[in-house]
């Protein structure tokens, strides 16, 4: 009884822990993470505006670098034109397994859209392809970086 | 009374080192002698076992919680991909326990004796075998549902497109395979040996199931603290099972050089070996314990039993005697003086260390004899043991000159039955002990006896804790 009695207390302070170590502040946590309206930003000086970008090249394209996000690798082509994001392309993904492959092709399709429509990646990630997300978004700001695109 | 001499092979006449009186004479030696003691269960090393065990559990179930599995549980197959996980991990989690079980850690052996360590071990197996096949069908399923295709084209995607996936299915087959030929009824049609080497194959199991784990599961993905953490908890295990698995009985048979001197009948399919080798003053061992011997002959070598030492170490000789029921246990009585042998042990909380109240009762059945005999040594002289020794034959009363020997030494009382179970009902073994409730009592022999004689004795109005058996599994 003792020994179930400690067995018992021991398993619900593990619990405990785990899922309060997890939520504590400063941590991004997976709950938070894959939250629907989550927003996924990489740090970015003097945000911009979603219509006007301010700086920058007129016309440009530029590959992001090949983000690695554990289920997979992804890089994204960036195109502007006229100071606008006009148009991405996945130039390289290389996923570990064939679910992973399924969600990339699930949700590549509306980052684009959300992306072009921010024009920036301050979007919400997809529920259920969290990783894939950042790593579509890093891949993008990646490629803006290099045109020095704001 | 002499019952019987021993000449240890080139010894001296005047060494017949088992004989009782001598063996009284030596257990007065062996109180001035604190190096040989066995030490005593630590009880806070087992309950930090324990806690560590509960923590580690909390922590298992807690993860897929926390990893962003439970927030995806509303999506398409998200609900079995969410009990999938959860399976997986704590069927994992309970066969680490399960290893750590396995590995004769002392801290385990010496609270909870052997056999309550491999008994835990065996309560844990189906739940373990069972989480992870539960985690193999669910997320077969949560894939598939999500892929909108059906379960047996999912198990072909599966092996194909998830890396270490082949060897991860490789192992839940041997998981499963050492499952069924575990299950008791299998069990007892399959040699002991054959069962013992397919067995080892977990091992082989865990260490392929291992890869999928850290590269696909969902809750140590992305979190390094997670994986780190679980990779070292295996590496323990695994250092655990090297270090009292092999390191230590390398060492200890190392140290002591085991060679047959001889070998003895005892009785209708019993014999004593007699081990002689060096360091023995320096092998800690209690009365009642056993060891996993290996005789090294080109036949025997690979296999290891479990006999007990039937009398503590008189240097430089040891000895074990066994119940010949096995080809093994036969083909001892052919061991040539000289053979050398392996040992790993001692194992075992049969003894004085387990002992709660001042005074002992020891029940004996057939060959469980052995046990209480060298158990005997370690009791103080005027203890006033009972000794109660049964068997369904004069024949089978086995060493009972030399317990009654060292029963008479201290100031106890040796009662022999011989019998078969109906005319020496078990009830009639309690009434031979008027103030059994009061006494720590000791039962060894086999499963069935042990089983019937711990129900007489409780029935009687011994407490569990002042209760001890040592079972003989034939």
């Amino acid at each position: 009884m003792k020994r179930l009695l400690t067995m018992l207390g021991a398993t619900a302070a593990g619990f405990t822990g785990v899922v309060a170590l997890h939520s504590a502040p400063g941590k991004s946590g997976s709950l938070v993470r894959a939250a629907p309206t989550t927003t996924t930003t990489a740090p970015k000086p003097g945000s911009p505006t979603t219509t006007a970008p301010a700086s920058g090249p007129g016309d440009a394209t530029a590959i992001g670098p090949l983000e690695n996000y554990s289920y997979g690798v992804m890089s994204v082509k960036v195109v502007i034109a006229n100071h606008r994001i006009v148009d991405l392309k996945v130039q390289k993904l290389q996923t570990l397994d064939s679910y992973s492959t399924q969600l990339a092709t699930y949700a590549v399709p509306m980052l684009k859209a959300e992306v072009l429509k921010a024009q920036g990646i301050r979007i919400n990630a997809i529920t259920g392809a969290t990783y894939t997300s950042e790593a579509y978004a890093y891949s993008i700001q990646g490629a803006l970086d290099k045109l020095r695109f704001k | 009374m002499i019952t019987r001499t021993w000449q240890p092979t080139g010894g001296t006449l005047d060494s017949p080192i088992f004989y009782p009186q001598a063996v009284a004479a030596g257990s007065r030696l062996r109180t001035e002698d604190p190096r040989r003691l066995s030490r005593r269960p630590s009880a806070i090393s087992f309950y930090a076992a324990l806690v560590a065990a509960g923590v580690g559990m909390g922590l298992v179930l807690g993860l897929p919680l926390v990893d962003g599995t439970l927030s995806e549980i509303h999506l398409r197959g998200g609900l079995a991909m969410f009990l999938g996980s959860t399976t997986g991990l704590a069927g994992t989690y309970a066969a680490l326990l399960m290893v750590v079980m396995a590995s004769r850690a002392p801290a385990l052996e010496r609270t909870l004796g052997q056999d309550g360590v491999l008994r835990w071990h065996r309560r844990l197996a189906p739940w373990t075998i069972g989480l992870i096949t539960a985690h193999a069908v669910l997320l077969t399923l949560a894939y598939a549902q999500a892929a909108h295709s059906g379960a047996w084209g999912e198990v072909g995607v599966l092996l194909r497109t998830f890396p270490n996936m082949i060897t991860a299915t490789v192992a839940l087959a041997i998981m499963v395979l050492i499952g069924l030929i575990s299950i008791r009824q299998v069990r007892t049609r399959i040699p002991r040996e054959r069962w013992w080497v397919l067995h080892l194959l977990m091992y082989v199991a865990l260490a392929l199931a291992f890869a999928h784990e850290v590269v696909l599961g969902p809750s140590f993905v992305r979190h390094p603290i997670a994986q780190y953490t679980w990779t070292l908890a295996w590496v323990a295990a695994a250092l655990l099972v090297l270090t009292y698995r092999v390191g230590v009985p390398v060492y200890r048979s190392r140290r002591h050089q085991l060679r047959v001197a001889e070998v003895l009948r005892e009785g209708p399919d019993v014999v004593s070996v007699i081990l002689e080798g060096r360091s023995l003053d320096r092998l800690a061992i209690a009365g009642g314990q056993f060891c996993e011997w290996r005789f090294l002959t080109p036949r025997l070598w690979w296999q290891a039993h479990p006999f007990t030492v039937s009398a503590l170490p008189q240097p430089p000789y040891l000895r074990l005697t066994v119940k010949g029921v096995g080809d093994f246990t036969r083909a001892l009585a052919d061991l040539a003086p000289g053979t050398r042998v392996a040992m790993e042990g001692p194992y075992g909380a049969f003894t004085v260390h387990a002992q709660r109240r001042r005074n002992a009762v020891l029940i004996a059945g057939g060959v469980g004899v052995t046990a209480v005999r060298s158990l005997l040594e370690d009791l103080p002289l005027k203890s006033r043991p009972v000794v109660v020794l049964r068997a369904a034959s004069e024949a089978e009363l086995v060493l009972a000159d030399e317990v009654e020997e060292l029963v008479r030494v201290r100031k106890g009382t040796t009662h022999r039955l011989v019998g078969n179970r109906d005319a020496v009902p078990m009830e009639s073994i309690v009434r031979l002990i008027p103030d059994i409730a009061k006494r720590d009592v000791f039962v060894s022999g086999s499963t069935g006896f042990v089983r019937d004689a711990v129900a007489a004795v409780q029935r009687a109005g011994v407490p569990a804790d002042a209760l001890h058996q040592e079972v003989y599994a034939l």
